[in-house]
């Protein structure tokens, strides 16, 4: 059996590569796929005080509360009211002992796509984007061009407030 | 010795086979110069040869005989780990009091209670022994000894024993020496004046107490004089009592001990058991995950029909039994950090060379183990700053007319549902007007000039104030304070002051007791959910229009049971969206130095929230945590303490 299975890297050549594309507005945007815990429905969010605007708040994913963040808002774009395709993408930021869960509002999930280093070209230096620095690169191959997300930059600990008492 | 202890070992065996009898004297003379884990291993092997069910009796003596050999091994040549030390030590520091408690059960007639004091002495021993503890284990080796051959009880001489090890465990973790260890002897001690008094009847024991307290003062003074000086005893009983303590008369004891002495051992000793912190979160957090979901089950089912109804109530009250139990599970008593506080403060009041006696009072209080960690540090930073700057040097005691000794009390009970911790002693307390020199010169906002002490002493607990290089020149304690309360106040729990000038100074931590539970009031604030933890609440209050007065610059005020409290609405304080009802309700909150009346959209009753962190977001002041709602949503768990300290802010910015 095992000898005439074909090998795993034909479907998934490399975990690594692979992405999970989703929509801000007209524009693409990717995380690594090894940094999403899960896609849920827009749920009730409980607004937390003296936030920044890009952090909408928390939620009960199964009993453990998690911050939520508005990825539109944290990229510089324009909030929308959520609708019926807006879907919260949680992803895992930091590693080890720091690692936390964080839900970020997308306003649609597209697919999951293979996007090999050879496709990856690094990210330009202009546009509407707030925090440029949170692009690693930008995926071409497919229909659209996506702009490959730093996980931990755009949603990691740092991006929440860390001090808020001064 | 041992050259006859092997033989009488191998006669023992008789009618065990021939070969194991051989076997078993090699291996003892193997052993016996060897090291003392290899005629242990030795001994064990030698069990293991003799077939069939070994007669007890034997199996007892040749562990006896292990041990005799042990005693003679050399000491092993190495130092044993210190880690594994330290775990010994850790583990051992109640064992003495359990070894003493069975001794105490078997005096009482508990047969069962020789064998486990038998057992455990044994264990004990060998522990201290393979950790090259040689005193420790030489007098446990002997302690067992009596306990087998000794003709009755030696009651006496094993609590020596065992108070000696208390002593000699708490030096070996950092405290002074013991002096040397007690000689164990079977014959019990001859009975004492006093004992032989009471038993006779001539003398009420309260009166035979005051006279050891008299005497202690006088060592020179011996008991009888003491007893018929004060007049509470005949000359003629003392003379008989003392000729009969001559004629080694043992004291006539009651039949029975008391109860609590005479309780079987398994009574004195519950059974316990060592779990990971992690497997009780884990059970704490399914059984709050549970209620949650019994909550959400009420609401969809709860109207339905009276049989389902009572269900759901009844499966409520054993969630809420479940939830008791798992919260008792994370109790633990505060004596450990109590006496390590103690045993920092013998430490510095010996540098300081203050004399002092330290008094440890509610120690068994129980509190939950997260708490009990946190609190370590801050007791610590009172009992440091009690020394250091409350307790005066025997110079200003004696000008004072103080007894020369000071007395720093530690305390805990519970009150109210809370644990209180205090730190008390009776230095030089607090100067009200050196503290508000102090504080005007650091530029410290300055209460009022008829503000209340506790105001005065607040100013002791700002950041400012604690920087301050000498705190000592103005009789202040500052030195961390703020420390103190910020860490207080991240268990919300909260710090108090009282002092007076001159005699003595009062530090009180008041706790909630444990962490993970908050037995809360759901409130509704502009379409937000918000518990408040029920303990800070004073009343609720429906407002009639017309109470609330404005005061120029300073926000609304609402008159209260006499006094007028600042009116603020919660969304206000939180920066969130605003209230939505025109005529909101409010709840009155105390944090022990402030009051408000907090205005909300509704009040929706008690509630029992699993307090979960902000994970992923920094501390929020006025906000402790979230709990989750029965609908699934998450809830703020307002923090009463920051969210006044946040009211005072925009009272401040405000004029």
């Amino acid at each position: 059996m095992s000898e005439h299975a074909p090998p795993r890297s034909r479907t998934r050549r490399n975990a690594t590569d692979t992405y999970l594309t989703f929509a801000l507005g007209d524009e693409s945007f990717a995380l690594p796929i090894l940094r999403v815990r899960e896609i849920i429905g827009i749920t009730d969010i409980t607004p937390v005080p003296r936030m920044p605007a890009h952090v909408r708040g928390v939620l009960n994913l199964r009993g453990k509360v998690i911050p939520v963040i508005d990825l539109r808002r944290r990229m510089g774009f324009e909030p929308v009211p959520d609708h019926k395709r807006t879907c919260i993408v949680i992803v895992q930021t930091g590693s080890g002992a720091e690692a936390i869960l964080v839900g970020a509002v997308v306003d649609r999930v597209s697919e999951v796509r293979d996007i090999p280093p050879s496709q990856i070209e690094p990210p330009p230096q202009f546009g509407a984007i707030a925090d440029p620095g949170c692009i690693t690169g930008v995926g071409k191959g497919g229909k659209h061009v996506v702009m490959l997300l730093d996980t931990d930059r755009v949603a990691g600990r740092e991006e929440l407030p860390v001090n808020l008492k001064n | 010795m041992n050259r006859d202890a092997i033989a009488e070992a191998a006669m023992l065996l008789d009618p065990a086979d021939a070969k194991a009898r051989q076997r078993l004297a090699t291996l003892f003379s193997e052993a016996l110069p060897a090291l003392a884990g290899t005629a242990q291993a030795a001994a064990r092997e030698a069990a293991q040869l003799l077939s069939g069910d070994p007669p007890a009796d034997l199996l007892d003596r040749l562990g006896r005989l292990t041990d005799d050999a042990l005693a003679e091994a050399p000491p092993p040549p190495q130092a044993a780990d210190p880690a594994a030390v330290a775990d010994f030590l850790a583990r051992a520091s109640g064992e003495p009091d359990e070894l003493a408690a069975l001794a105490l059960a078997w005096d009482g007639g508990d047969a069962e209670a020789k064998a486990e004091l038998r057992r455990r002495l044994h264990t004990f021993k060998g522990d201290a022994g393979v950790l090259g503890l040689n005193d420790l284990q030489a007098l446990m080796h002997r302690a067992e000894d009596l306990v087998l051959t000794a003709p009755g009880v030696p009651l006496q001489a094993l609590l020596a024993a065992c108070t000696w090890a208390t002593a000699e465990i708490r030096h070996l973790t950092g405290g002074p020496a013991p002096g040397p260890a007690p000689r164990l002897d079977a014959t019990p001690p001859p009975a004492q004046l006093g004992e032989l008094l009471i038993a006779s009847g001539a003398v009420r024991p309260e009166s035979v107490a005051a006279a050891l307290v008299e005497q202690a003062a006088e060592p020179s003074r011996r008991l009888g004089e003491v007893l018929v000086d004060s007049g509470a005893a005949h000359p003629k009983d003392v003379s008989a009592a003392l000729a009969a303590q001559r004629a080694g008369a043992t004291p006539h004891r009651p039949a029975a001990a008391p109860p609590t002495l005479a309780a079987p051992a398994n009574q004195l000793a519950p059974a316990t058991l060592r779990v990971e912190v992690e497997r009780v979160d884990a059970l704490a957090e399914s059984v709050g995950e549970l209620g949650i979901a019994q909550a959400m089950l009420a609401n969809i089912l709860g109207r339905t029909d009276r049989r389902t109804a009572s269900l759901l109530a009844r499966i409520d009250r054993l969630l809420r039994s479940a939830q008791d139990a798992s919260n008792r599970l994370r109790m633990v008593p505060v004596r450990p950090v109590f006496q390590r506080a103690e045993r920092a403060a013998r430490e510095l009041a010996a540098r300081l060379g203050k004399p002092i006696a330290i008094r440890l009072v509610g120690a068994a209080t129980e509190l939950d183990k997260a708490v009990a960690e946190r609190l370590g540090d801050p007791l610590l930073h009172l009992v440091r700053n009690a020394l250091d700057h409350g307790v005066e040097d025997a110079a200003s005691r004696a000008a004072a007319g103080k007894p020369a000794i000071a007395t720093l009390t530690i305390a805990a009970e519970r009150h109210d549902g809370r644990v209180v911790v205090s730190v008390a002693d009776d230095g030089r307390g607090l100067d009200r007007a050196r503290i508000l020199a102090r504080a005007r010169e650091r530029g410290l906002a300055l209460p009022h000039e008829q503000a209340p002490d506790s105001a005065v002493w607040e100013l002791l607990c700002q950041a400012g104030f604690s920087t301050a290089e000498k705190v000592t020149d103005i009789s202040g304690r500052g030195v961390g304070l703020d420390v103190v309360r910020s860490a207080v106040h991240g268990m919300r729990g909260r710090l108090e002051i009282s002092a007076q000038t001159g005699a003595g100074a009062r530090f009180t931590v008041i706790l909630p007791p444990t962490l993970v539970a908050v037995d809360g009031l759901g409130l509704m604030a502009g379409g937000q959910r918000f518990v408040i933890p029920t303990s800070a609440v004073r009343a609720c209050l429906r407002p009639r229009p017309g109470d609330l007065d404005s005061v120029a610059g300073r926000g609304s005020v609402i008159a209260h049971q006499g006094r007028l409290l600042p009116w603020r609405p919660l969304p206000d304080l939180l920066g969130l969206a605003p209230l939505a009802s025109k005529r909101p309700l409010a709840v009155v909150v105390d944090d022990g130095a402030r009051r408000a009346a907090i205005a909300v959209d509704a009040i929706l009753g008690r509630t029992q929230a699993v307090l979960k962190p902000l994970s992923g977001l920094p501390e929020l002041p006025g906000v402790v945590g979230t709990a989750i709602g029965a609908d699934g949503r998450v809830d703020l768990v307002l923090d009463p303490v920051g969210l006044l300290s946040t009211a005072d802010d925009s009272v401040r910015k405000a004029s």
